[in-house]
């Protein structure tokens, strides 16, 4: 009787799994960012990259977000990437590096954290996926200071970015 | 005293009233040119001594206030000697007692006319002279009952029945001048001159025995003061009611001048300023901004001064204030549609940002939440909508900057709530309550064991000792204050606006520049491009100008002003403590003449721009301890 509830039970998680599978092929990349912090490693399975030129001859902005800006609340943890380029649009910046400010909050009432005045964390994009219409990349390591006065620090990371706002 | 001399003491008196109201407008130069003044100033807790000010509505209050705080000063060395020396009234000097009780005497009247000036350094001067006069009568009395005391009142007994005939013809002459309603300032000059002399010899005497030998002085004199008073208090209150209608003039003047520039610049694009320089829209902006300041200065004045006639706010006045200001917001919208009409397009950035660095500026001086700003918004759409790629430059831009502000705006909201645990907030501990550790309080005035309120809202003691135990309680406690506004972009002094009884100074010492060349960098800005958005403006202006919405600091010095004096004696600059827009309130419970304000200099020690904060000292330590990620 236990074998026969054990082959049951693995059939239903084999169903199961290749359900979450056909599910995830239809469903579009939404990025993800996985952070190596103390204690733990930290993944945040949302990421949206965006380039937004100004127009007025400023660099452009580099801005990478695990939430939605436009929504009344943020999702957490959030994480904001924010810096300058002259690369005009997102899927440009492969194989460039863009030092960018970090600002991270845990939960909503966690301190925030972020890069210190005058320092930055190199974001090393890598490869750009037309499919995904999304970019890949590398964040350095860097000590942020949370409001709290206390030190974060972050590892480096990797990051999946989706393209928002940009024709394919 | 013959009439003569009496009348030669008036006029050395005048001489020395005129000199000294000579220096006082020199010194008055001073006090315009800040907030502060060191060389009159009011009491401190590092020198309570110093007389309160006088705001001087009748001018010849402040060389009366200045001789009466003298003899104040003088006599109360005389009164702490005797009370050292009370066990032993015979090692008093007879002659000192009658000199010190008929000076004293006269300066209770004359701190009474101060009074009448509606100076509240006439209460603070009563309530001293008649702690000294007190004591000065008791020492009489105490000096009579000693063997030589004895002596010396039969002596004074014989002479005063002696010159009784001559006292009766002086009283009889003083009836007729006052059935005759002769004038009243010789027959209080008479008056007061007999009155020191008696006081001189009846300072020996019981009440009693004191009143028989005074026979209808007092009711005489208080006939004749009451006369005198009503006509005082008419003079006075005129004077008033000048320096209410100069003040309103000066009020109406600006708005007139507002009135001008917005037609000349609506007209023809330019307008020509009262010293004949011309200007363009963002010029005007900036004239119609000073315009609006003198204005509300000058009401700021008129509003106090009606305090004294009143005892209470006057509505008219907030009607005025808030004319004066529709008119400055419709004009500054004028300066601006003018630069949309003649600005050519390649300069409309260049003349935008400037707008947005001034309307910003403007704003954080303005009562109310974005007055200006609101204001000023569909005249700056327009202006922008002239360069036709612009209006999408700043949307671009706003898009790109906004959530960088969001963020700094909230790690700079947590880092002012930790900063500001060790700091109590300035007006709460003002208003509690301890126990008075060290006191100026002198020998012959009981000490105080009970818990007091660290700055009275009314002068209920001499305003010496309230300024020294405030201070000894106050200077050194961290105290938080909200919205610091710098007095200029080239003062060293930021001001608390006045609130519920108190303001403050701050030093401008916070180092700011890494936290704004760091914010500059994230709202990617560079000498060639300034701030689009209104938020990122305000976020770069006010860390340039070094306003603060909060800071933090330890308390240095404590001065004790007069309400009144400080918004009648009010000078343009001070502005800052009175946002534009708005006025000072009085508290209602309290006359308005004994209402205090309190002055903190504050050293700071963190400051709390909306989108970020500066400490003095110690940066945070970037090594000790490592957060937890979640």
């Amino acid at each position: 009787m236990n074998q026969a509830l054990e082959q049951a039970k693995s059939k239903t998680q084999s169903m199961t799994q290749s359900a979450v599978e056909a599910v995830e092929e239809q469903l579009p990349e939404t990025g993800s960012a996985n952070l190596k912090m103390t204690p733990s490693p930290v993944t945040i399975s949302t990421l949206d990259i965006e380039v937004i030129s100004i127009g007025d001859g400023r660099p452009n902005v580099v801005q990478i977000v695990t939430y939605d800006p436009s929504a009344s609340s943020r999702s957490y943890p959030a994480l904001l990437l924010h810096g300058t380029t002259e690369t005009s649009n997102a899927s440009g910046l492969a194989g460039e590096k863009v030092l960018c400010d970090l600002y991270y909050q845990a939960t909503e009432s966690s301190p925030i954290a972020m890069t210190r005045p005058g320092e930055s964390v190199a974001v090393e994009f890598q490869q750009y996926n037309p499919e995904d219409n999304a970019l890949t990349a590398t964040i350095g390591t860097v000590a942020l200071l949370g409001s709290d006065d206390r030190t974060v620090q972050i590892q480096g990371g990797d990051l999946l970015a989706v393209i928002r706002g940009e024709e394919r | 005293m013959s009439y003569a001399s009496i009348q030669t003491r008036v006029s050395l008196m005048i001489q020395d009233l005129t000199s000294r109201a000579c220096l006082l407008t020199l010194l008055g130069f001073a006090v315009a040119s800040g907030i502060s003044d060191s060389v009159m100033g009011n009491p401190t807790g590092d020198d309570p001594s110093k007389p309160l000010k006088t705001h001087a509505t009748v001018e010849e209050a402040t060389a009366l206030a200045n001789t009466l705080y003298e003899i104040y000063n003088e006599e109360i060395i005389h009164v702490i000697r005797m009370h050292d020396n009370r066990s032993n009234p015979a090692s008093f000097s007879d002659r000192q007692i009658s000199k010190s009780a008929a000076r004293l005497w006269k300066a209770r009247r004359d701190a009474k006319h101060l009074e009448l000036m509606s100076e509240p350094a006439g209460m603070d001067l009563s309530r001293k002279l008649f702690l000294l006069a007190d004591q000065i009568d008791q020492f009489g009395l105490a000096y009579s009952r000693t063997p030589r005391g004895s002596q010396m009142m039969t002596k004074l007994i014989t002479k005063l029945q002696r010159e009784r005939p001559r006292f009766q013809k002086f009283l009889q002459q003083a009836a007729i001048s006052l059935q005759k309603e002769g004038d009243p300032d010789v027959f209080t000059t008479q008056m007061e001159a007999k009155g020191m002399q008696m006081r001189e010899t009846l300072v020996f005497f019981r009440p009693v025995e004191e009143q028989k030998h005074l026979l209808n002085f007092d009711k005489l004199l208080s006939q004749g003061d009451q006369r005198q008073s009503k006509l005082r208090r008419a003079e006075y209150l005129a004077k008033a009611n000048e320096k209410i209608k100069a003040e309103l003039t000066s009020a109406t003047q600006s708005i007139a001048e507002i009135k001008r520039i917005s037609r000349e610049m609506a007209d023809k694009g330019t307008a020509i300023l009262a010293d004949g320089k011309t200007v363009n829209g963002v010029e005007g902006f900036s004239k119609v901004a000073d315009l609006w300041a003198q204005g509300s200065a000058s009401l700021t004045r008129a509003n106090a001064t009606g305090w004294l006639m009143t005892n209470r706010s006057n509505d008219q006045r907030a009607t005025d204030v808030s004319k004066l200001k529709n008119e400055a917001l419709s004009a500054l919208t004028i300066m601006i549609s003018s630069l949309a009409t003649n600005t050519p397009p390649d300069q409309i950035p260049a003349a935008y940002t400037g707008l947005l660095r001034k309307i910003s500026l403007l704003d954080r001086r303005t009562a109310g939440q974005n007055q200006v700003v609101d204001a000023c918004k569909p005249a700056l759409e327009a202006l922008a909508k002239k360069l036709p790629a612009f209006p999408d430059h700043i949307d671009s831009y706003t898009r790109a900057t906004a959530e960088p502000l969001r963020w700094r705006r909230r790690y700079a909201d947590q880092q002012a709530k930790n900063l500001s645990t060790q700091y109590v907030d300035a007006a709460v501990l003002l208003r509690s309550k301890a126990k008075v550790e060290t006191s100026i309080r002198p020998n012959f005035v009981r000490s105080l064991n009970n818990e007091t309120l660290l700055a009275a809202s009314n002068f209920n003691h001499p305003a010496d000792w309230m300024v020294h135990e405030a201070a000894s309680r106050l200077v050194g406690k961290k105290v938080k204050e909200n919205k610091l506004i710098r007095l200029g972009p080239t003062s060293r002094t930021g001001a608390v606006p006045y609130l519920n009884g108190h303001y403050a100074n701050v030093a401008v010492s916070l180092p700011w520049e890494e936290a704004l060349a760091d914010l500059r960098t994230a709202l990617v800005i560079d000498d060639k491009h300034q701030p689009l958005s209104m938020d990122a403006m305000e976020a770069i202006s006010s860390g340039e100008m070094q306003d603060y919405a909060s800071v933090g600091g330890t308390i240095q010095r404590v001065h004790l002003e007069a309400l009144v004096t400080r918004f009648i004696a009010f000078p343009d600059l001070a502005v800052s403590l009175t946002p534009l827009g708005g006025l000072p309130l009085l508290t209602t419970d309290i006359p308005a003449l004994e209402q205090t304000c309190w002055r903190l200099d504050i050293s700071p020690n963190w400051g709390h721009n909306q989108y970020f904060t500066v400490r003095l000292g110690n940066s945070p330590d970037s090594t000790q301890t490592v957060q937890s990620a979640n």
